[in-house]
């Protein structure tokens, strides 16, 4: 048993309904673009309380499947005009799950700024934010946990999405208790602050009861050894995510000064200082820890916990994107300061992808040279006092790059882009392009396929399979990083979810709300007044070469929708 | 990090952790049951199962002692899967204070 609850912030009215065994299934992402469609919300303003918050949990979640436990958010995005879907890893979703509670919809808005209490028992109450105003995220999480106890985990609104800056995202508990979880992307944040939901504090439990529970043990196991055998898992647990950086700077994909190199380092030119073995020796050496799981049970543990020289705690975790964006597109060299960085922006609850995209447009504005760490940091203390200035920067990549007349500004629907120069990693720019979220790399990433022998078709293709299997993952609580196992067992994941809740679904049920997921997003963006060209590169990946590799984009808004409607509409994933 | 059993474990040995274990860590004495701090992915799920409130964290201070005596049967003892037996008397047992002198070295039987 699931429970769908939706909460009316305006009159504190709480409904509970429960749910069909096949709504249980029925999740994630796939559910909140089902819901903002149905609901009618593309033309809505994003900021206003008629944008409902959507907390989805997956079928697996509160149980110790692996990588089963993420959490979908969604709403219209304040950021890009469209659909969102922002996803996180930490404890969030497993509290659900132990709940017994599959969805929570935010709805309407609080007069006053509120605490939610999500009880194991008893109905959820408010209570005054006022003590938790304005304090960054982690101390606000230590004071919640002063008041509730360390048996919670914590969705916050940052100081930054409590004055509605579009970088917010919202910040949810790791396994130690660390605010640092977030779902970052597309402005989810100044949602939360508009509707003045300060902090969500939920009860963590035990298991929850499963239909038969011996086979879903079984099944955890079963995907738990296959885990442990597959390569690229293995790979991210010894490197985690940065050792991408040794990759795309290796292939001259890295995002470099605002994209205007994709190199940072000669491959012959020793180490690359921001890449994963670097990273991992250091941290290894430093006494950090360099592989740890986000979410209890997770047998991939790709994150880390990175330490300073002394052995003190800078950041966790510490990942590629945030290295490519924060890091090497700013001009920076070292991972610590990288880390010092990031650890401030989950202080202040933003994307990690977009401040750093943003302050790469000021540095290409010429406000500073890249490479300039007190500038950076400068600007985070202006973000943290929400000024006139902070919050202006606080709107994110497009509009500082408008607002200060750039050219060159790295978006697509108003979206930085990820770490994955689209002139080199195409299939991943092809899924960034066409992606009703703006330029998200999780919806689709390839970095590793060889894209220069291969035609556009070719590689539209790939990037739909990618895509069809990225929302797969996202509408089942699993982490995309589950797929080299995931994507050819999908006969296991329908049959564990029919033994946990008792339900009907097959391998083709599961490839089905994949697809309808991105029919759905489209549709909800075309509603929402999104055309053709909002897919299209920004020009300067068009007309510029890239060093080292000499490439421009040949992707183009026209062609790869042509081929991708096709693709939509015969089905043919495989 | 790994979790550990600890006293309140002894003669109580309600065993409903086993069943959670993603990694089968588990290994059963005759009267208390180890986990194994090496295989255990520290993902936390058999804590709030146990009736006994006898697993924690290692984190927390004091249980180096708990943490060492884990280590050294899960090296001797056989690993267990699935819930056994459970005692009759298991509920005399669970908050009984001082047990650590009841601990029995012998093994239990596995599967």
């Amino acid at each position: 048993m699931r429970k769908h609850i939706e909460i009316d912030l305006k009159s504190q009215a709480i409904e509970n309904q429960e749910m069909s065994a096949r709504a249980i299934a029925e999740a994630g992402r796939y559910l909140i673009a089902r819901t903002l469609v149905e609901r009618d919300v593309a033309k809505v303003d994003p900021l206003a309380p008629e944008n409902p918050l959507i907390f989805s949990a997956g079928p697996f979640a509160g149980t110790n499947f692996s990588n089963a436990n993420r959490l979908s958010v969604g709403c219209k995005s304040p950021l890009t005009g469209g659909v969102k879907e922002a996803n996180s890893g930490g404890t969030f979703a497993y509290a659900m799950g132990q709940l017994e509670i599959g969805t929570i919809i935010f709805n309407g808005a609080s007069d006053d700024w509120v605490v939610l209490h999500i009880p194991k028992e008893g109905p959820i109450t408010f209570h005054d934010a006022a003590p938790y105003m304005g304090l960054g995220n982690f101390e606000c999480a230590a004071k919640l946990h002063e008041e509730y106890g360390q048996k919670v985990s914590l969705a916050l609104c940052g100081p930054v999405g409590e004055y509605l800056g579009l970088m917010a995202g919202i910040a949810f508990s790791d396994t130690d208790n660390r605010p640092s979880r977030l779902a970052a992307r597309g402005g989810v944040g100044a949602v939360m602050g508009a509707k003045k939901i300060k902090a969500i504090v939920i009860d963590k439990h035990k298991m929850p009861p499963v239909h038969d529970r011996k086979k879903v043990m079984g099944a955890v196991k079963e995907y738990g050894k296959m885990l442990n055998e597959a390569v690229p898992i293995q790979t991210l647990k010894s490197t985690g995510t940065a050792m991408v950086g040794d990759l795309t700077n290796y292939m001259g994909a890295l995002p470099v000064r605002n994209f205007s190199s994709g190199q940072l380092t000669p491959p012959d030119g020793g180490p690359l200082k921001m890449g994963g073995d670097y990273i991992r020796e250091l941290n290894s050496s430093r006494g950090g820890e360099i592989s740890h799981a986000c979410m209890p049970g997770c047998l991939i543990k790709c994150s880390n916990v990175y330490v300073d020289k002394d052995g003190r705690e800078l950041v966790s975790p510490l990942e590629y994107e945030t290295i490519g964006l924060l890091g090497t597109n700013c001009g920076l060299t070292e991972p610590d300061d990288v880390a010092l960085l990031n650890e401030t922006a989950n202080d202040l609850g933003v994307d990690s992808i977009e401040l750093g995209a943003t302050i790469g447009v000021l540095m290409e504005a010429g406000e500073a040279e890249f490479g300039d760490l007190e500038f950076m940091k400068h600007c985070l203390t202006e973000i943290r006092a929400g000024d006139e200035r902070g919050e202006f920067l606080a709107q994110g990549t497009a509009r500082v790059g408008e607002g200060l007349g750039v050219e060159r500004v790295p978006v697509i629907k108003k979206q930085a882009i990820s770490a994955y120069d689209p002139r080199i990693v195409e299939v991943t720019g092809i899924s960034m392009m066409l992606t009703a979220q703006g330029a998200d790399h999780t919806v689709g990433n390839a970095p590793g396929f060889k894209c220069d022998d291969k035609s556009i078709e070719e590689l539209v293709a790939e990037s739909f399979r990618m895509q069809v299997n990225s929302a797969v993952a996202d509408s089942f609580g699993l982490c995309v990083f589950g797929r080299s196992v995931t994507d050819d067992n999908l006969k296991l994941i329908a049959d564990a979810i029919n033994d946990a809740h008792q339900c009907d679904v097959d391998p083709d049920f599961i490839k089905d709300i994949g697809i309808e997921t991105l029919r759905l997003e489209k549709a909800f963006n075309d509603d929402a007044g999104f055309t053709a060209e909002d897919d299209e590169l920004p020009e300067f990946f068009l007309k510029e070469e890239l060093p080292p590799t000499g490439q421009k984009a040949r992707l183009k808004s026209g062609e790869v929708n042509e081929y991708m409607a096709n693709l939509i509409e015969t089905r043919v994933v495989y | 990090m790994t979790y550990v059993v600890t006293e309140n474990c002894i003669k109580c040995k309600y065993q409903d952790c086993i069943e959670v274990c993603p990694v089968d860590c588990f290994y059963i004495g005759e009267n208390f049951i180890v986990i194994h701090p090496d295989e255990c992915i520290d993902c936390g799920v058999c804590e709030p199962e146990c009736p006994a409130e006898a697993i924690k964290a290692d984190t927390e201070p004091g249980l180096e002692k708990w943490l060492e005596i884990n280590a050294k049967y899960a090296e001797i003892w056989p690993n267990i899967t699935e819930q056994g037996e459970v005692p009759a008397d298991t509920a005399k047992w669970d908050g009984v204070a001082s047990k650590e002198a009841d601990l029995s070295p012998k093994p239990g039987v596995g599967d």
